[in-house]
C-alpha cells in the first residue's frame, strides 16, 4: 500500500459494505420469516376478539316494557305499557318523536321482539297485537345518510275469547300473519290474517282461528322468523314441531324433556328454519332440531345439549344474523353462546336486574332494559362460527341425523350454518399423500439401492441428471396428464393393471432363470445398462401378455365389466378422478424427492461396510438388503418424510386430478378435497377479513406447521446420520 | 444365489418402471404436442343410415357396442351448424369410406374450424361460399378466414410450411376462440416477465442474505436456527406462499397504497388487487430460500486456504468477497438462480391467487407511459394449462392447445434444467481438480 488515502479509502469501503451487507442480510432473512407471523396474525381473530363497546344510557319515561336498538346505533325505541312508541336520537340522546300504538284503556302485559324485527305485543284483554319495528337509511342530495323509522310500519290485531298467558306471531312469504297463543288452560289457539288484493285493486283481509286438538296442556310456543314453523312444549314436557300451512306437526315423534329435573325457563326459535332453543333453571341450554337418527322418521331431537351458566336462565334472545344465543341467569349474568361451536362468546355480571334484553336486526346491537333505563352496546363479534370445536370437533349440524366432520363453506340461503370443519380436508390431504407414498416410496427406493449398490458409475451418472429433470416438471403438467390423459386409460384398463401386477413379478423372477440358460447371458454379469433395459422390457411384455388375459377373466367372471362389479363389490361410489390416479400422479411428482436422499444416504454407507459384508461371504443382495439398507434407514426415513411433505402441501395435482368433493372414505375409487386444493379453490370468493378468509389462513396455517416439523425430522435425522458415518 | 438375480431384477426394475414414466409422459406430450400442427388427412364417412361424415380422425377406440370392432373420434368442426366439434363414429355403422380430394380445411376467426366439400370465393362479396357434406351452405367474410387450404391435395412439403407457419403464430399471436385456437404469445410473454421480475425482487437479496449468513454472520445458535427455518422455509407448499402473498402483498401492501396515492380511483383497485407485481414478489419470496441455500453451499465449499491466502496478500474483506469468493462461487450461484427461475417457471398455484387471468386485455409492457405496468393482471404458461384444461366449456377443442401450451412450457423448464446441470457439472470439474 503506496498510498495510504488508497488504503483508508479501500477500509471505509470495506466498512460501508460491511454495514450494507448485514442490514440488508438481517432484513431479507426476517422478511422470509414475517411470513410465519403475518399468517399467525391473519389467524388469531378466529379464536379472540369478542367485544362489549358501552354506548351509553338513556333515562326512560315511565312503564316501559321494551327496548330496542336500531341497526346503525343511531336511534333507539322504548315502548311503554299504554302503547305509546318513543323514537330517541342517540347522537343528541333527545326523544325525536312518539307514535302510539295505544288501545284505550288496555294495558300491555308482554310485548316480544322477534327475529323479524316485529314485536308481539299482548294486551290486558287477551288481544295480541303485532308492529313491524323496521328502519331504513335515506340519503338525501349531498348523499348524507339519515336513518328514518319505516313509514310503512304494518299493525295487525287479533282477539281471544279467554286469557292468554302467552303470545307469539310472525309473517311468512305468502304474506300471512301468523298469531300462536296459550290460553291460561294451556290450550294453543293459532290465528292467521291473509291479505290479498282481489281484482278491483282492494285489500282483502281474511281471518282464520285454529284450535289444536291436544289432550296435554301447552307451557311454551315459538315461531320461526319465516312463519312456517310452530315449536310448542308441553307443561309435560313435549317439543313438537308443527307446519303452519298444514296445521300438522311435522313429524310423528316427539321430544320429550324430563321434568323431575329440570324445569324449562324458555323457548326461542332460532335462524334456521327447524331449530329451536330451550333455556332450563339448572343453567342447561339446548338446541333441538329435525332429523332422522338411524333412518327413522323424522322428528325433533337435541342436537345441542351444554350447561352454560350455573343458575337458573331467565332470559334466552336468539341472534336474527347468526346462531348466538344471549342467555340472562338469575344471578344477572348476560352469557353470549354459539350454538354450532358451544363457544361461550361472552361473559358478564351486571349489578342491576335485567327486565329486558333484545337484539337488533343486524345482530350487533344490544339493548337492556334496567329499572326503567335503558343500557345500549355495541356487540362486536366477527367471528362467531370459529373455534376449535368448529375445526376440529365432530358437530351435529342442523339438517344432519348424526354429528359429522363437514367442510361446507358458503350457500345461497342467509340463515345457512357454515361448516367449517378442517378434519374432511386434512384426512383428503393424507390419502392422498398415503397413496402416493404407497406407490412412491417401494419404487423409489428400490431404484435407489439399485443406482448406488448394483448399477456403475456410468448408469448412475445418467440416471442422476434425469431423475433431477424429473423433478424440475411442473405440478401443473403431471396434474393436467393425471387428469386428461392418465384416468381415461386407468379406467378402461383397471384389470389388466391387476393381472399386470402379478405377472409382472413372475417375469422378474423368471427373467434371471431364463437368462441364465443362455451361456454369458448371467444377470450378474450382464452391464447395468442391458439389465435395465431388459427389466424394462419384461414390464412392458408384462402388459403385453397381461391384457389378453384380462380381458378373458373379465368376459368369464365378471360379465365383461370389472369396474362395475368392482363398485357392487366394494359399495360406494366410482369417480374417474380417484385416488390411483393421485396415487400415481402424485407418486411420480414425490418420486425424485425420495430417490436422490435415499440414493445420497445409500451411496454415503461407507464403504467398508460393503466390503467387509462381501468378505463375510454374503452375497451382493444379502449385502444390499442386510448391511447397506439397515445403515441408511434413517436417511431413508428422512427421505420419505420429506416426500411426504411435499405430498402433502402439492396443490395443483390433487386440485386437477381429483373431484374435490370433501368426503371422508378410504375408498381408492373415490376422490377427496385436500387442505391445499381448498385454498385454491375457496381464496377467490373469500371476502377478506371474513371467517372464511381467515379459516384458509388456518388451513395455511396447519400446511406450514406439518410440512415444517416433518422438514425438521428431516434434517435432525440426516444431520444424525452425518456425524455417525463420519466416526466410521 | 438365484434369489439374488430376482431381487436384483426387481430393484432395476423399479428404476426401469421410473425410467419408463417419465419416458411415456415426455413422449405423450411431445408427440400430441408435435403433432397438433400437422395438416391431417380429411376422410368422408357414408353411414348405414345415408348420412354423411366429413371430418379429421383424432382417436381411435375399441366399440363399447359391438366390442370386436372399432371406433373413432372425428374432428368435424362446423360448430355454428353442428353445435359441437367432435364426434364419434362406429365402424360398424359405417357404409363406405373415402378421402375426398376436394374437402376444404378453412380456419375461421370464429366458430373454429369448417371443413368443407366445396368452396367458392365470391369476388363482389368478399366472401367464401363453403358447403358442408351434406350440402349446407355457410358464408364466412374473407376477413374472417384465418387460412383456408385442401388438406387431401397437399404434399409434405407444403404441409410442412404451414406446419411452421402455424408454430410461428403460435409463438406470436394473440389467442383466439376462448384460447383454444391462435397464439400463446401473451401468456409466453407474462411467463417470461414474470420471471424477470421475480429474478430482480429474488437474486440480489437472496446472495446478499447468504453472503451475510457465511462470511459475516457470527456462527451460533442463532445462526444455526436460522438456517434451519430457512431450509424449512424452501420447503413450505407454493400455496402457503401465495395465500400470504393474497393477504399481506395484495391486500394490504396494495391496499395501502391504493388509499395514499390511488385514492382518487377507488373503490377500483389499482395496486389492491393482483398483479404482476405481487406475483413476482410472491415467487420472489417463495424463491429466495432457494437462492440463499445454494449461494450458501457455494461459498462453503471454497476452501479456507483461499480466503486466507487473499487476506495475508493485504485484501480486505470486501476485496476478498467481490474479487475472489464470488467470482469462484459463482457458476454454483448461477445454477442456484436457474433453480429458482425454473421453480418459478412451473409454479402456479401461488400466482392463481396473486394476479393471474385467463386473458388479460393488454400487455404489462408496452408504449404507454411508464411504459412496465406492474398492476397489471397478466397470462402465464403453467395457468393456460389449468384454465383452458380444466375451465373451458369445450374440453375436447382445447385439448391440442393444452398439449401444446404444455410441450412449450416442458420444453421451457428442462431446457433451463439441463443449464442448470451442465453449470454444477462445470464448476464440479473445475474445482476438484484445483483442490487446495
Amino acid at each position: 500500500m503506496s498510498d495510504p488515502s488508497l488504503y483508508k479509502k479501500k477500509q471505509r469501503h470495506d466498512a460501508i459494505a460491511k454495514w450494507l451487507i448485514s442490514v440488508i442480510g438481517v432484513g431479507t432473512i426476517l422478511s422470509v420469516l414475517a411470513i410465519i407471523l403475518v399468517i399467525f396474525l391473519e389467524i388469531i381473530p378466529l379464536f379472540t376478539s369478542n367485544t362489549l363497546y358501552d354506548k351509553g344510557k338513556l333515562e326512560l319515561p315511565n312503564d316501559i316494557v321494551l327496548t330496542s336498538m336500531g341497526p346503525w346505533f343511531e336511534k333507539s325505541l322504548a315502548l311503554d305499557k299504554k302503547g305509546e312508541l318513543h323514537i330517541y336520537d342517540l347522537k343528541s340522546k333527545t326523544k325525536e318523536k312518539t307514535l302510539s300504538f295505544a288501545r284505550g284503556e288496555h294495558q300491555i302485559t308482554e310485548a316480544f321482539l322477534g327475529l323479524d324485527d316485529a314485536v308481539t305485543i299482548r294486551w290486558s284483554d287477551h288481544a295480541l297485537t303485532r308492529i313491524n319495528l323496521g328502519f331504513k337509511p335515506t340519503f338525501d342530495n349531498q348523499s348524507q345518510r339519515t336513518i328514518v323509522f319505516n313509514s310503512k310500519t304494518q299493525k295487525e290485531l287479533v282477539t281471544h275469547s279467554s286469557p292468554i298467558k302467552y303470545g307469539r306471531s310472525a309473517q311468512n312469504d305468502d304474506g300471512m300473519s301468523v298469531f300462536a297463543a296459550i290460553t291460561v288452560s294451556g290450550k294453543l289457539e293459532i290465528q292467521t290474517i291473509t291479505k290479498e288484493e282481489n281484482f278491483l285493486g282492494e285489500v282483502e283481509e281474511s281471518k282464520t282461528k285454529y284450535l289444536a286438538p291436544s289432550e296435554s296442556k301447552f307451557s311454551h310456543v315459538a315461531i320461526n322468523e319465516s312463519g312456517n314453523r310452530l315449536f310448542t312444549i308441553t307443561e309435560d314436557g313435549i317439543l313438537e314441531f308443527w307446519d303452519i300451512k298444514t296445521k300438522k306437526l311435522i313429524s310423528r315423534g316427539h321430544l320429550r324433556f324430563d321434568l323431575a329435573e329440570r324445569q324449562i325457563t324458555a323457548l326461542t326459535s332460532m335462524l334456521g328454519v327447524d331449530e329451536a332453543a330451550i333455556a332450563f333453571d339448572n343453567g342447561d341450554l339446548q338446541v333441538a332440531a329435525l332429523a332422522s337418527v338411524d333412518g327413522g322418521y323424522l322428528q325433533p331431537v337435541i342436537i345441542h345439549d351444554v350447561k352454560v351458566s350455573d343458575s337458573k336462565i331467565e332470559k334466552l334472545v336468539s341472534s336474527p344474523r347468526n346462531r348466538t344465543l344471549f342467555v340472562v341467569n338469575e344471578e344477572n349474568e348476560i352469557i353470549a353462546w354459539y350454538s354450532t361451536n358451544h363457544r361461550t362468546l361472552m361473559q358478564t355480571k351486571l349489578e342491576q336486574k335485567v327486565d329486558s334484553l333484545s337484539i337488533s336486526s343486524r345482530g350487533h346491537g344490544i339493548s337492556l332494559l334496567q329499572d326503567g333505563n335503558m343500557t345500549m352496546w355495541h356487540w362486536d363479534s366477527p367471528h362467531p362460527e370459529a373455534g376449535f370445536k368448529a375445526f376440529f370437533g365432530e358437530i351435529w349440524y342442523a339438517g344432519y341425523d348424526k354429528p359429522s366432520y363437514t367442510w361446507q363453506s358458503s350457500s345461497g340461503s342467509n340463515d345457512f350454518e357454515s361448516k367449517i370443519s378442517l378434519v374432511p380436508l386434512i384426512y383428503g390431504s393424507i390419502k392422498g399423500a398415503i397413496y402416493a407414498m404407497l406407490f412412491s416410496v417401494p419404487l423409489s427406493v428400490f431404484a435407489a439401492l439399485y443406482t448406488s449398490v448394483f448399477a456403475g458409475a456410468r448408469v448412475r451418472s445418467i440416471i442422476k441428471p434425469i431423475i433431477e429433470m424429473m423433478s424440475a416438471i411442473p405440478s401443473v403438467v403431471v396434474g393436467f396428464l393425471g387428469a386428461l390423459w392418465l384416468a381415461p386409460i386407468v379406467d378402461g384398463h383397471l384389470l389388466d393393471m391387476v393381472v399386470a401386477f402379478p405377472l409382472g413379478i413372475l417375469i422378474l423372477a423368471l427373467l434371471p432363470i431364463v437368462m441364465g440358460q443362455v451361456k454369458g447371458r448371467d444377470l450378474m454379469m450382464l452391464k447395468p445398462g442391458v439389465v435395465l433395459i431388459v427389466s424394462g422390457m419384461g414390464l412392458i411384455l408384462s402388459f403385453v401378455i397381461g391384457m389378453p388375459i384380462s380381458s378373458a377373466i373379465e368376459s368369464s367372471l365378471f360379465d365383461g365389466d370389472f369396474r362395475n362389479w368392482l363398485i357392487e363389490f366394494l359399495g360406494g361410489s366410482y369417480d374417474m378422478r380417484n385416488s390411483i390416479i393421485i396415487g400415481i400422479t402424485l407418486g411420480f411428482a414425490v418420486i425424485p424427492i425420495i430417490y436422490t436422499i435415499s440414493e445420497d444416504s445409500i451411496s454415503s454407507v461407507p464403504k467398508g461396510l460393503l466390503s467387509a459384508s462381501l468378505a463375510l461371504g454374503a452375497t451382493p443382495w444379502q449385502t444390499a438388503w442386510r448391511v447397506v439398507l439397515p445403515a441408511a434407514s434413517p436417511g431413508i426415513f428422512a427421505a420419505v418424510t420429506l416426500g411426504l411433505g411435499r405430498a402433502v402441501g402439492e396443490t395443483m395435482i390433487v386440485l386437477m386430478a381429483t373431484g374435490n368433493t370433501p368426503i371422508m372414505n378410504v375408498n381408492i375409487f373415490e376422490g377427496f378435497r385436500a387442505l391445499s386444493a381448498n385454498i385454491a379453490v375457496e381464496m377467490p370468493e373469500a371476502p377478506v377479513g371474513g371467517t372464511l378468509y381467515r379459516t384458509l389462513f388456518l388451513s395455511a396455517g396447519v400446511l406450514l406447521i406439518f410440512t415444517s416439523v416433518l422438514n425438521t425430522i428431516t434434517e435432525m435425522v440426516r444431520h444424525r446420520l452425518s456425524k455417525t458415518y463420519s466416526k466410521l | 444365489m438365484k434369489s439374488d438375480r430376482f431381487f436384483i431384477a426387481l430393484t432395476s426394475a423399479a428404476l426401469a418402471a421410473v425410467a419408463l414414466m417419465l419416458i411415456s409422459l415426455i413422449l405423450v406430450v411431445v408427440y400430441r404436442g408435435m403433432g397438433t400442427y400437422w395438416v391431417s388427412t380429411i376422410h368422408e364417412f357414408e353411414m348405414k343410415d345415408s348420412k354423411k361424415v366429413l371430418g379429421a380422425i383424432t382417436d381411435v377406440a375399441q366399440s363399447k357396442k359391438h366390442p370386436e370392432k372399432l371406433r373413432y373420434q372425428i374432428k368435424v368442426g362446423n360448430r355454428d351448424l353442428y353445435g359441437l366439434d367432435f364426434r364419434w363414429i362406429e365402424e360398424e355403422e359405417i357404409a363406405n369410406r373415402s378421402i375426398p380430394t376436394e374437402a376444404w380445411c378453412i380456419e375461421r376467426m370464429e366458430y373454429g374450424n369448417f371443413y368443407a366439400s366445396s368452396a367458392e370465393y365470391l369476388e363482389e362479396e368478399k366472401e367464401w361460399l363453403l358447403k358442408d357434406v351434406s350440402g349446407r351452405e355457410v358464408k364466412v367474410h374473407a376477413e374472417h378466414v384465418v387460412r383456408i387450404y385442401q388438406n387431401n391435395q397437399m404434399n409434405v412439403f407444403e404441409k410442412g410450411i404451414l406446419y411452421v407457419d402455424k408454430w410461428f403464430e403460435l409463438l406470436t399471436e394473440e389467442p383466439r376462440e376462448a384460447n383454444t385456437e391462435g397464439g400463446l404469445y401473451p401468456a409466453i410473454f407474462g411467463t417470461i416477465l414474470l420471471i424477470f421480475v421475480m429474478s430482480i425482487v429474488s437474486f440480489p437479496f437472496g446472495v446478499i442474505a447468504a453472503i451475510y449468513m457465511r462470511e459475516y454472520a457470527k456462527d451460533g445458535i442463532v445462526l444455526r436456527a436460522v438456517r434451519v427455518a430457512v431450509n424449512n422455509l424452501a420447503g413450505i407448499p407454493s400455496i402457503v406462499f401465495g395465500i400470504f402473498g393474497l393477504g399481506f402483498f395484495v391486500y394490504r401492501i396494495g391496499g395501502g397504497i391504493d388509499n395514499v396515492l390511488f385514492s382518487d380511483t377507488l373503490p377500483t383497485p389499482t395496486f389492491g388487487t393482483g398483479g404482476l407485481l405481487w406475483a413476482s414478489v410472491t415467487l420472489g419470496l417463495l424463491t429466495v430460500p432457494v437462492v440463499i441455500v445454494s449461494t450458501e453451499e457455494a461459498l462453503s465449499v471454497i476452501p479456507k486456504g483461499i480466503r486466507e491466502g487473499s487476506l495475508a496478500l493485504g485484501a480486505n474483506k470486501l476485496q476478498t468477497l467481490v474479487k475472489v469468493l464470488i467470482p469462484m462461487a459463482s457458476p454454483g450461484i448461477l445454477t442456484g438462480f436457474i433453480l429458482a427461475m425454473t421453480r418459478a417457471a412451473g409454479e402456479v398455484a401461488p400466482l392463481m391467487m396473486t394476479g393471474v387471468v385467463k386473458l388479460a386485455p393488454s400487455l404489462p409492457l408496452d408504449g404507454e407511459f411508464p411504459f412496465i405496468h406492474l398492476d397489471r393482471k397478466f397470462m402465464h404458461l403453467g395457468f393456460h394449462i389449468y384454465d383452458i384444461g380444466f375451465q373451458s366449456p369445450n374440453v375436447e377443442a382445447a385439448m391440442p392447445m393444452v398439449f401444446v401450451t404444455t410441450l412449450l412450457l416442458l420444453t421451457i423448464v428442462i431446457s433451463m434444467t439441463s443449464g442448470a446441470i451442465f453449470l454444477r457439472n462445470y464448476m464440479r470439474r473445475k474445482y476438484t481438480s484445483s483442490h487446495l
